[in-house]
């Protein structure tokens, strides 16, 4: 009776610490950005922003706090793209991160693209000079 | 003090563009005319058809490369820098002179 009482004591404590091992829903996503928000690492295009190569600068944030700075480098994505876009400055595009179990509520980021250098959307200078010889 | 005398019978031109690479010039116009400022005449310049010298920035070709018939007398020429988003503005203009050959000698000569 004893060791009964044991035996189901300790399968109580065995699943109280099964149950707090789940994944805690604030925890960090494993999974890289997926469910059809663009893909971290390939190409993409929206609109309206500007044509050219630029450098994303980004921020994410998980809904749940403490809210968390995180280097998007952390998740193996690429942290730097090309895109072909239309037109508009300045751009941005959400970025939508979640959990591998799909426990984590879906946390909205925004990525910041910093457009090219105008220079690239205008004509060339004049040559300072022109001689024959 | 006076004007120098124009170049006569050029072989070569020199295009100075510091901004070539920065601004992704593509190759270059060179127009032509017989007044200063009234160019008829057009021929693009390839970068493949010039010297470049990225320290110096300039862009050096043969006017043979032209591929431009001029005819005997004064010219007026500047060049313009073409990317993939337009034209520039004219150079600073160049003046030249063609000055066709002497005639050769007649191959004989008789008195009857």
């Amino acid at each position: 009776m004893v060791q009964a009482k044991l035996f189901i004591l300790q399968t109580l404590w065995l699943l109280g610490i099964a149950a707090t091992a789940q994944a805690d829903p604030c925890a960090y996503p494993a999974t890289a950005l997926t469910n059809g928000n663009p893909v971290m690492g390939s190409n993409f295009t929206y609109s309206p922003v500007v044509k050219g190569t630029v450098k994303l600068e980004y921020m994410v944030q998980l809904t749940c706090p403490p809210y968390q700075t995180l280097n998007l480098d952390a998740l193996a994505l690429k942290g730097s793209f090309t895109v072909t876009t239309v037109k508009g400055s300045p751009a941005y595009v959400r970025i939508t991160v979640i959990a591998a179990d799909g426990s984590v509520p879906a946390a909205s980021v925004v990525l910041y693209l910093n457009p090219p250098a105008p220079a690239l959307l205008i004509k060339p200078n004049r040559p300072t000079g022109f001689t024959i010889q | 003090m006076s004007t120098p005398a124009p170049v006569t019978n050029p072989t070569t031109f020199t295009i100075t563009d510091p901004n070539g690479a920065t601004e992704n010039v593509t190759s270059f116009d060179v127009d032509f005319g017989r007044a200063t400022g009234q160019y008829t005449l057009t021929a693009s310049v390839a970068l493949a058809n010039v010297t470049v010298d990225a320290a110096a920035g300039t862009y050096s070709g043969k006017i043979a490369d032209l591929h431009e018939q001029l005819g005997a007398g004064a010219w007026f020429a500047a060049a313009r820098a073409v990317n993939a988003n337009g034209v520039s503005a004219e150079s600073p203009e160049a003046t030249f002179a063609i000055v066709p050959p002497p005639p050769s000698a007649p191959t004989g000569f008789s008195v009857a």
